[in-house]
């Protein structure tokens, strides 16, 4: 036994910090290897689009410890963002604070749905799909929202400091408020606890509904700002593309990043990481020429990969 | 008074039908037509596979998101199949939906991962395949052979289509796979009591793989009779079509949990979503978009309704 | 004498280095009701997994009508003639009664399974008994007595001649109990053996015609049922000679202390019948009785784990009034429940997390905790009940089951409650452990906190209360304090009760 424990001890240190080691391996073979990767275009274009999928990520995260799962999160950023850009369009704060409230509503309806029906996160989730990208839809007469907002356009597409856009900011701040909510705070001890074991956190008085909801709405309202940050680039919004395949990015960040799929310790720095390698992935792909379609195959490879090598849920099903 | 109170609470999905059908009729009068009743019929017809694919799935207490996928991917081998010989245009499909409901069945029980998480991952796999077959475009041939396009056209005495008595076959076959097969029974035991299927000597991996392959295959017919409706292969064909399934096992009295359910209900549960999206299509107050959400919400609602009652119940109990 | 329908010899089981059983013999006559006693960790439940294929013995045989037999799985124990009745194990809830009766034995006709037929035996079998069941409705229309009733008629219809029957009545009201027994009277008429397990005493008293009691892996004797006073039987059950029982506790008075706890008339039919108690601050008041007496479950209805059909509790004589734990916490309790391992730890969380999860509130400010306070008092606490890990951010996983429970008690001494509620603290914990966590509770008492302490080890129970209240079947017997706890003192009660 004490002979095997230093390899066991250094496979226990890959194990937990694969997605950090996948990433910087990648990062530096890119860096080598193809031309033009080190760039200030390459570093934008990069944050650009990880600042979105690390949001989702990071709400999928937290509902991912609680043992659930939120495959509305794509359709969450089609409704919130074809929302607030009609409040755009018609000058209207309001319907931008609205397209806050109602996604957040809904991740709330699926918290209560889950924690107080007992119903399977999945099938709750699947159903809100449908209903938020439906509403997308017809909301906008399924057609394309565009706005001319030349200021906000520009703050989100011109860097703010230095070279660096303005996405990297927000995921910056996005991943700090998330980590420092699960590590440092007592609502965070609580949802790790919880996804750990519900039954003994019921019994430390711990209140279960009241953290499966909290989880599902903040994932509601990192989906609304991860749909804003898609849109904005384009200055409009489009119900049937803004957040497509989204669950599947995020359910591949979170569980690359070592956030167990029944449910414990949400691995905050392993989401983020996860999706910078997803995101790295894409790019890569992209730069080659490798399509899009090759691209999702290899992601849906990579969840179950990613679920095998994390070893696979106790509590199956 | 008992009696008909026991039947309707057993055959709430019937209630629910009739009650969609009197709204049918109030909003437009041309509900009723044989032409539009026709129309009605073939469309459920081809949703209604994926349904009766997915009560074998739901029985055993899985679930199969990878169902609009393979629905389009059978689509696109049949159209492109059909260039060459119709008899591997009509069987290769079948054959790879086998296939992905064998893998599904495999990720499910022998990896034990969790199925809504490994259909999803086939779902997107086979998505992002059929994506790359069509070069991401709708997929054409230049003549289709009159027996494949039959297969979804086809309409007898003008308002009995084919595509509706293959469905109504096929729901009288998985009638009686699942009622009077031991293979459709253990599908109700291993959902029912897991650990009762182990001792009974239920082979569960067995159980679990044919029901996903029976859904897959099921969901290919489908896919196939629809592609051959619509003359042309989509890669986001059936897009949304597996909520739509699980919606017609729900509302047919399944519970997700597995163990309960008929096929009697899921075919009800499929011509009161279909009847939903008729009436939709002729309504002008919402959008067909619109539909979605209605959808949508009434699975949520029918869900926590269904929890509610099983909450409730628990306490009584007929002594 | 009758011929034995199953015979058991030498029988030994290990589970890793532990001998769960030890030699055991036994037999079941044809036809008999056969007791099979012994409290926890007295080898029951293996024998029994055993006899019906799910463990292999490591030696010794079984003799199953007349012939050597060996099985491998429930299957092959099941076609051979031996049936269990769980609670509701191997049914299937939402299937008619006939399908549960036929589950894997189904009837066929030329075009597939015959339903008629199938329904039809199922009823003739239902009417020979002439109980109250339709056989086309679905098994969880009826309750756990009719449920077990139909198991019984599937064993008996699969040939079953021995029925092992897993403490079939620990769920079911005294109807519900009586018309179990007629079914089980009919079977004895047409032959077929019972193995019956249970623990009350007044069932297998009236049921059974033998006893047979294992201990700690041992078996201890067969009787007949008129040849083994209860006493007597829990005696042999209980009683441990090697142990001193000595007390460690001096004898205390009370009566100038205020109440901290009250509980009146608790009722949870039908596993709690009408139980009221008062705890006074820092007395350790004990809960002893046979397994499924209401110990746990009246604990668990104190601390909102389950709800009451009615009663009233009381912390220092104001009502309080408790729909969960997060309730019962707030009123000043705390609970370390019996199955550490399912309910009580958090088994990938560090051990500091563990320790400091139910006193959030006190370490932070503004939701933030305070990580210096929190680290601190979960070293405190190491240090101070020497709980043996490299350190706080040890997983708690990996430390011993003794430690893990200093772990759990020290997460509730954090709070600081009024009332603590220890339900079986040294369960699985080595001889040791089990010393320091017994001063422990003592530790609790002398800092004013009261112990509600439950136990199936009877020595501990005398060793460390004040007072101890004495459960059957759900309704309390007696009451001892002072000089009058002993071993025999509580058997005592247990059969006979005391009067006040």
């Amino acid at each position: 036994m004490t002979k095997k424990k230093g390899i066991t001890l250094d496979l226990a240190f890959f194990k937990k910090n694969i997605a950090l080691i996948l990433f910087l391996a990648l990062l530096i073979f890119n860096i080598i290897a193809t031309n033009n990767f080190l760039s200030w275009i390459t570093f934008n274009n990069f944050f650009k689009q990880v600042s979105r999928v690390c949001l989702v990520s990071l709400g999928m995260s937290l509902v991912i410890a609680t043992g659930g799962i939120d495959i509305s999160v794509g359709s969450a950023m089609a409704l919130g963002s074809v929302l607030a850009a009609l409040g755009i369009v018609h000058e209207s704060p309001l319907l931008i604070l609205f397209s806050v409230i109602l996604v957040i509503g809904f991740g709330c309806l699926a918290g209560v749905a889950v924690s107080k029906f007992a119903i399977l996160p999945m099938v709750a989730t699947l159903a809100l799909r449908y209903v938020m990208r439906g509403m997308a839809k017809g909301i906008s007469g399924a057609a394309n929202v565009t706005y001319t907002a030349p200021k906000l356009t520009a703050f989100f597409t011109q860097p703010v400091v230095g070279r660096i856009p303005v996405h990297f900011f927000i995921l910056v701040i996005a991943v700090v408020v998330v980590y420092v909510l699960v590590n440092k705070m007592k609502l965070g001890a609580r949802i790790e606890a919880y996804g750990n074991n519900p039954v003994a956190a019921r019994n430390c008085g711990i209140n279960t509904v009241k953290i499966v909801i909290f989880c599902y709405a903040v994932t509601g309202a990192l989906s609304w700002a991860a749909g804003m940050l898609e849109a904005v680039v384009v200055s409009s919004a489009h119900p049937s593309t803004i957040g497509m395949d989204m669950e599947i990015d995020a359910i591949a960040a979170t569980l690359i990043g070592g956030t167990p799929i029944d449910g414990g310790y949400p691995n905050i720095i392993g989401t983020t990481c996860g999706a910078f390698l997803l995101q790295l992935i894409s790019m890569m792909c992209n730069m080659n020429n490798v399509s899009y379609p090759v691209t999702l195959m290899l992601k849906a490879g990579i969840v179950l990969a990613a679920l095998y090598f994390h070893g696979i849920g106790k509590r199956s099903r | 008074m008992n009696k008909i109170k026991s039947f309707f609470s057993n055959n709430i999905a019937l209630v629910g039908l009739l009650i969609v059908l009197l709204v049918g009729v109030c909003v437009q009068r041309t509900f009723v037509s044989p032409e539009n009743l026709c129309n009605l019929l073939r469309s459920a017809s081809l949703m209604g596979f994926i349904g009766i694919g997915m009560t074998f799935v739901v029985l055993c207490g899985s679930i199969d998101l990878s169902v609009a996928s393979v629905f389009a991917l059978s689509g696109y081998l049949m159209l492109n199949l059909s260039q060459y010989n119709i008899v591997l245009a009509l069987l290769v499909p079948l054959l790879a939906g086998a296939v992905v409901g064998f893998v599904n069945g495999v990720l499910v029980e022998k990896l034990s991962i969790p199925a809504f998480i490994a259909t999803l991952a086939t779902q997107m796999f086979i998505r992002g395949l059929v994506q790359m077959l069509c070069s991401q475009e709708t997929y054409k041939v230049e003549s289709v052979p009159v027996p494949i396009l039959a297969l979804g056209r086809l309409t007898f005495g003008r308002i009995l289509p084919l595509p509706l008595i293959l469905f109504v076959t096929a729901t009288l076959i998985v009638a009686f796979i699942l009622n009077r097969r031991f293979i459709g029974r253990s599908m109700y035991i291993v959902g029912g009591n897991l650990e009762a299927a182990n001792m009974m000597g239920v082979s569960v991996p067995r159980t679990m793989i044919s029901a996903h392959v029976l859904c897959s295959v099921l969901t290919c017919i489908g896919g196939m009779i629809y592609t051959s409706r619509v003359g042309v292969a989509s890669p986001l064909a059936g897009t949304g079509y597996e909520m739509y399934a699980i919606a017609a096992v729900v509302l047919g009295g399944a519970k997700l949990t597995g163990g309960v359910g008929k096929v009697s209900g899921t075919f009800i549960g499929t011509l009161i979503m279909s009847s939903f999206s008729n009436i939709f299509s002729m309504q002008n107050i919402l959008s067909a978009v619109w539909s979605d959400v209605v959808v949508g919400s009434v699975l949520l609602i029918v869900i926590m309704v269904q929890a509610v009652v099983t909450l409730y119940s628990k306490g009584k109990k007929e002594a | 004498m009758s011929e034995n329908i199953l015979e058991v010899r030498g029988l030994t089981k290990e589970f890793a280095g532990v001998r769960a059983l030890d030699n055991i013999e036994f037999s079941v006559e044809k036809g008999e009701i056969h007791a099979l006693m012994g409290e926890n960790g007295a080898g029951k439940s293996t024998l029994i997994k055993i006899l019906t294929g799910l463990y292999k013995a490591d030696s010794g045989k079984i003799i199953f009508q007349g012939e050597e037999r060996k099985f491998t799985t429930v299957l092959s124990a099941q076609k051979a003639g031996i049936s269990t009745i769980y609670q509701e194990l191997n049914m299937i809830p939402y299937l008619t009664v006939s399908e549960n009766i036929f589950l894997g034995h189904y009837p066929y006709n030329r075009t597939g399974i015959d339903w008629k037929k199938m329904h039809e035996d199922a009823q003739a079998l239902i009417d020979e008994l002439g109980v109250d069941i339709d056989v086309k409705k679905p098994l969880n229309n009826y309750s756990t007595a009719k449920q077990q009733i139909i198991s019984i008629i599937r064993a008996v219809n699969f040939n079953s001649r021995l029925l092992i029957m897993d403490e079939p009545t620990s769920s079911l009201d005294s109807n519900e109990v009586e018309i179990l027994f007629g079914i089980m009277d009919k079977m004895k008429e047409k032959g077929v053996s019972m193995i019956f397990i249970s623990h009350r005493l007044d069932e297998v008293y009236k049921k059974c015609d033998r006893i047979t009691v294992l201990k700690d892996g041992r078996y201890m004797g067969t009787w007949k049922t008129e040849d083994l006073s209860e006493y007597e039987l829990l005696k042999t059950m209980l009683g441990k000679k090697e142990v001193k029982l000595e007390r460690t506790l001096p004898i205390r008075d009370f009566s100038d202390k205020e109440d901290v706890l009250e509980v009146k008339n608790l009722i949870r039919v039908p596993y709690v019948n009408n139980v009221s108690f008062r705890i006074k601050k820092g007395e350790i008041l004990g809960l002893a009785g046979l397994l499924g007496a209401g110990r746990t479950e009246t604990a668990r209805i104190i601390f909102g784990c389950d709800h009451p059909d009615s009663g009233e509790i009381y912390v220092e004589g104001e009502r309080v009034k408790i729909k969960s734990p997060e309730d019962a916490i707030h009123a000043g309790l705390a609970f370390c429940t019996e199955n550490r391992r399912e309910e009580g730890i958090f088994p990938d969380v560090t051990v500091q997390n563990n320790l400091t999860i139910c006193s959030l509130d006190q370490l932070s400010k503004n939701g933030f905790i305070n990580a210096k306070k929190r680290r601190q008092l979960s070293d405190d606490y190491i240090q101070k009940l020497l709980i043996k890990t490299t350190g706080g951010e040890q997983l708690i996983k990996n430390l011993s089951g003794g430690n893990q429970q200093k772990v759990i008690l020290s997460r509730w001494m954090a709070i600081h409650p009024k009332v603590i509620i220890l339900d079986e603290p040294t369960r699985g914990i080595d001889v040791g452990a089990k010393a320091e966590i017994e001063k422990l509770i003592h530790d609790f008492s002398d800092n004013g906190i009261s112990v509600l302490f439950i136990s199936s080890e009877m020595a501990e129970l005398v060793r460390n209360c004040d007072r101890i209240l004495v459960l059957r079947d759900g309704k309390i017997m007696g009451e001892l304090a002072g000089e009058e706890i002993s071993e025999k003192s509580i058997m005592e009660t247990i059969v006979t009760g005391k009067e006040k």
